[in-house]
């Protein structure tokens, strides 16, 4: 299977930078996902590594080999599109066959591969239908299928499930994941959805603006984010973001809400730090910082001894099996997942698991490593 | 007072349509039902609308008799249907390779496609007479370039065979650019993603063209093959101006010969026949056209 290595690649369109000095690597029969916001750079690099966009710096290479003036024919690289683009004129059978035919790979030939599609895709009772009337899974069943009757070299999915309700994404995602597992097949899924990502992604290559911000594993992603914006990208409900400023008054440490100026109309609440949270504060020995903590890791009155904050309850609920309550600081709501539901009103302290406190620079977003 | 009696009666949308299509039902009536009635009556008399002192005889389907058994007439469908194969493929060959070349954003192309309808906006008869001094044997562009290019002057509009490849080329020069634009709308139209979709399946251009552009442009290029067709089929101007059915009769198309028996001869009967013969292949092949169309719509939901 193929290794492909992404070195200084950039691609500009007139004024704007889609991709900036990019580099990466992907290692054989790796999932990796590029995931981003809209407008991040994630589906031009795709569509660099397909072939259908010529980067203006950099390299590209298929197995050490360059391929970045190669036309897409020439990579051998499949792609599963966004928007459905089965070729409406052919039969599901004909598609799949497609792209054997654009090669003139043998008919016999043609016709094992098209029974093994049959096969592996469950498609036996469409394979003689127009793809028109099938139903979206299906539909992008029948574009993996075209795209990986031909052993390519590489799987490209741009965004394959977001056109799919939420019951057949589920579905879609798992059957992707096993089949990228089964064929062994090096692939690049580009996505939006940082849920897609963290479930399906060997790696996740987080994007902003055309630059590379972090490239781990889903779970050190989750862990460890970077900067701010991986923090808060990835992660479901997001991560609070809460500004601490130091004071001279009686508390030591102030709390207010990101958006608000400084010093805000009494808004302010006292952060009581733990003596583990007071001592990385110090060693970092600034003034103002930003302070991140998942709602998952925001209880109340815990036990453990972490740091807190004396809030009102604003909004409390269950979702599921979870519970969550909402409270304001300086008029930014923030949330916390307790592990007993309070009640609305009531006046509790917010408490941080202390481990899972991360501390980013107020200006820049980047995390203090302490 | 007046608003408020208006509301209290209000006109119910079946009679709100009903009044809607009066207007157009008229107009269709006058226009078309009755002219329609009239000569298929009028074909089942011997008459001539110039003589309207002898009365008409009514001579069943004689006229059709005579008309079908004529040769004269065998040999003017002949003569159209060899003109109608030669000028629609040779516009779709030419107009099919050209839009290829047109799909493309590139500059000028909105000044480009403007200039190209300049020939669909000039009359057929202004086109005929234009064309007919291009083809003047002794005088006209054509044959400077004949001669330049070193060979004989070519008798243009005296040989049938020339001059049937005369009014081919001024209805291809006329033409033509409909089914461009046409062809280019049709291929513009195919999703940017299914072309991509084909190039990284490893297609060659020539082999997108082949098998996608073309066969899901069908649809379109099917309709404006058979406006062609049928335009083509009725063709009457053209000839009238540039060859006025010479040398002989033998440029004649239906249509020429339809309106010479009709307001030559005044064969009034004859020439009723000759229409409804006309209009029952137009109608056969309108068939086709809605089919298509419906088969469109069909594939666009």
């Amino acid at each position: 299977m193929t290794v492909l290595s992404i070195q200084d690649l950039s691609v500009q369109f007139d004024d704007v930078v889609a991709v900036n000095q990019l580099s990466l690597r992907v290692a054989s029969g790796e999932l990796v996902v590029f995931l981003g916001p809209s407008g991040c750079g994630k589906t031009t690099l795709l569509r660099c590594v397909a072939g259908l966009q010529q980067p203006t710096g950099g390299h590209i290479l298929f197995d050490e080999r360059e391929v970045t003036g190669l036309s897409p024919a020439d990579r051998n690289v499949a792609m599963v599109f966004q928007f459905v683009s089965l070729y409406p004129h052919l039969s599901v059978a004909e598609n799949i066959a497609f792209p054997l035919h654009a090669r003139g790979v043998p008919k016999a030939e043609i016709k094992t591969s098209l029974e093994w599609a049959a096969q592996f895709f469950k498609l036996g009772d469409l394979m003689r239908r127009r793809p028109n009337r099938l139903p979206p899974g299906d539909k992008q069943k029948v574009a993996l299928a075209r795209a990986v009757v031909r052993k390519p070299s590489l799987l490209l999915l741009d965004e394959p499930l977001s056109a799919l309700d939420e019951q057949f994404r589920e579905d879609m995602r798992w059957e992707l994941g096993k089949l990228q597992a089964e064929l062994g097949i090096t692939t690049v899924y580009v996505t939006h959805d940082q849920r897609e990502a963290m479930s399906l992604a060997d790696r996740i290559v987080l994007m902003r603006d055309g630059k590379l911000i972090q490239n781990a594993g889903p779970a050190e992603m989750y862990a460890n984010p970077v900067d701010r914006f991986a923090a808060y990208f990835i992660g479901s409900p997001p991560m609070n973001f809460l500004s601490v400023h130091r004071s001279s008054g009686r508390a030591p440490w102030l709390v207010d809400a990101e958006a608000a100026e400084w010093p805000g109309p009494n808004s302010a609440v006292p952060l009581q730090a733990s003596p583990g949270l007071a001592a990385r504060l110090d060693k970092i020995g600034r003034d103002r910082f930003t302070l991140g903590v998942r709602p998952q890791h925001l209880g109340i009155d815990g036990a453990n001894g972490g740091s807190r904050i004396a809030v009102h309850v604003v909004n409390a609920f269950t979702v599921g099996h979870d519970h969550q309550f909402d409270f304001s600081v300086g008029g930014t709501l923030y949330s916390g997942m307790p592990a007993a539901l309070p009640a609305i009103g009531a006046r509790v302290d917010a408490v941080m698991t202390d481990d899972h406190v991360h501390l980013f620079d107020a200006d820049t977003g980047d995390r203090f490593d302490v | 007072m007046a608003a408020s009696r208006m509301l209290r009666k209000p006109i119910s949308d079946r009679t709100l349509c009903t009044l809607f299509l009066v207007p157009s039902l008229v107009i269709l009536a006058v226009m078309v039902a009755y002219p329609f009635l009239s000569l298929l009556i009028n074909s089942t008399y011997r008459f001539s609308a110039l003589r309207s002192n002898v009365e008409p005889v009514f001579v069943w389907l004689d006229n059709y008799d005579f008309l079908l058994s004529d040769p004269d007439l065998w040999d003017r469908f002949t003569f159209t249907g060899t003109f109608v194969v030669l000028t629609v493929s040779v516009q779709f060959i030419l107009a099919i390779s050209v839009a290829y070349y047109l799909q493309r954003d590139f500059r000028g192309r909105d000044l480009l496609f403007t200039v190209l309808m300049i020939p669909m906006m000039l009359s057929p008869i202004v086109i005929g007479f234009l064309w007919r001094y291009i083809f003047n044997s002794e005088w006209g562009l054509m044959n400077f370039f004949v001669t330049r290019l070193g060979f004989d002057a070519i008798d243009w509009l005296g040989v049938t065979d020339n001059a049937l490849i005369a009014v081919v080329i001024a209805d291809t020069w006329m033409w033509t650019p409909f089914v461009i634009l046409l062809a280019v709308a049709a291929f513009r139209g195919i999703p940017v993603s299914i072309q991509e979709a084909a190039t990284i399946d490893g297609a060659s251009p020539f082999f997108r063209f082949t098998r996608l552009t073309l066969p899901m442009s069908a649809p379109i290029l099917g309709i404006a093959f058979l406006l062609r067709l049928i335009d083509s089929f009725k063709q009457y101007d053209l000839f009238f101006a540039l060859t006025g059915g010479a040398p002989g009769s033998t440029t004649e198309t239906v249509s020429f010969y339809l309106a010479k028996v009709a307001f030559s001869y005044f064969y009034t009967g004859e020439a009723s026949a000759l229409a409804v013969i006309q209009l029952v292949i137009i109608i056969g092949l309108s068939l086709i056209f809605v089919r298509l169309l419906t088969r469109i719509g069909r594939q666009r939901q």
